[in-house]
């Protein structure tokens, strides 16, 4: 590989570096909790600082499926269900549910909803009771196991 | 020089996935999303819910622009409060009224928490305004997370 291909290189990741640093700052800061997964469904690539708070799970923690566990036992199979079928027909859907609400451990009603990229991945985003009033410009498929 | 290069294709190839993760993300959030330059007037980045609620794209709001998406009777509080954000540079919460290029004018709080490299990122949350809308407690586990400390009451 050429000197001059090293220097361009460098040269885009200055400008990657910048791409990054501001779509990584919407995230971090986005009001509403954001899981991000791979196409699997089971490996976590991202959770930003709002899914911590609401629902207490880290990149770390939420491996595995082990994100189920910050929602209410009772809701754990539809959600288990629900997220299954996302994965498979790659549709774009909501469900509510209860999720442990952290400070005080006890149940808060959440809508879930999950976007597969045509790319690669899966978006969800979990819209604690509080927000359930915002008209989200969004267009939801309520799941038919919804509870 | 070789594994220089090595490296830096492989770091060129992570940054890429990254921005792609990212992008997609910010692309998908349902929430208005905009991101600043340091300056308050360099609008770097505007999500499809932005374009979605106010009709303008990134280049509609450059240089102090994005004002034209506050209802008239809105736009001087908007603008000065903006202007004490980025001298300030403290989180801040405004309610306004937005109106799309269609005429359709949408009640939000706009937020505004400052990034690591002096821009400003800020949220848009649609219907914000109204008083049956949850959000306008202050007490909201929003704001907390936000870290709010000058967060403006919606008119009734």
């Amino acid at each position: 590989m050429s000197i001059s291909a090293a220097e361009l290189i460098a040269e885009r990741l200055v400008s990657y570096r910048d791409e990054v640093h501001k779509l990584k700052a919407v995230l971090q800061l986005c009001p509403i909790p954001v899981l991000l997964a791979h196409n699997d469904g089971d490996v976590i690539l991202y959770v930003n600082p709002a899914y911590t708070f609401f629902l207490g799970g880290t990149i770390l923690t939420v491996q595995d499926g082990a994100w189920l566990n910050h929602w209410c036992p009772e809701d754990r199979e539809a959600i288990k269900n629900y997220w299954a079928a996302v994965v498979k027909n790659h549709i774009t859907s909501s469900l509510r549910a209860r999720y442990i609400f952290p400070p005080d451990g006890g149940l808060k009603n959440a809508r879930i909803t999950a976007t597969v990229l045509e790319s690669n991945g899966i978006i969800s985003f979990v819209f604690p009771e509080i927000c359930w009033d915002v008209q989200l410009p969004i267009q939801v498929i309520e799941a038919q196991n919804d509870p | 020089m070789e594994s220089l290069a090595l490296r830096l294709l492989e770091k060129f190839t992570a940054d890429r996935q990254k921005i792609e993760r990212y992008s997609a993300i910010a692309e998908t959030c349902p929430l208005p999303a905009f991101v600043s330059g340091s300056d308050g007037r360099t609008i770097l980045y505007v999500n499809p819910a932005y374009t979605a609620m106010t009709g303008l794209q990134l280049a509609d709001v450059q240089d102090g622009n994005w004002i034209k998406s506050i209802h008239p009777d809105d736009r001087a509080e908007a603008q000065a409060s903006w202007d004490t954000f980025t001298k300030t540079r403290q989180p801040a919460a405004r309610y306004h009224r937005y109106v799309h290029k269609n005429g359709t004018v949408t009640p939000a709080m706009r937020i505004v928490s400052c990034v690591e490299n002096n821009g400003f990122v800020g949220f848009i949350i649609p219907q914000c305004g109204v008083p049956t809308c949850p959000l306008r407690q202050l007490n909201s586990p929003i704001w907390q997370l936000a870290g709010l400390i000058d967060v403006q009451p919606a008119p009734a």
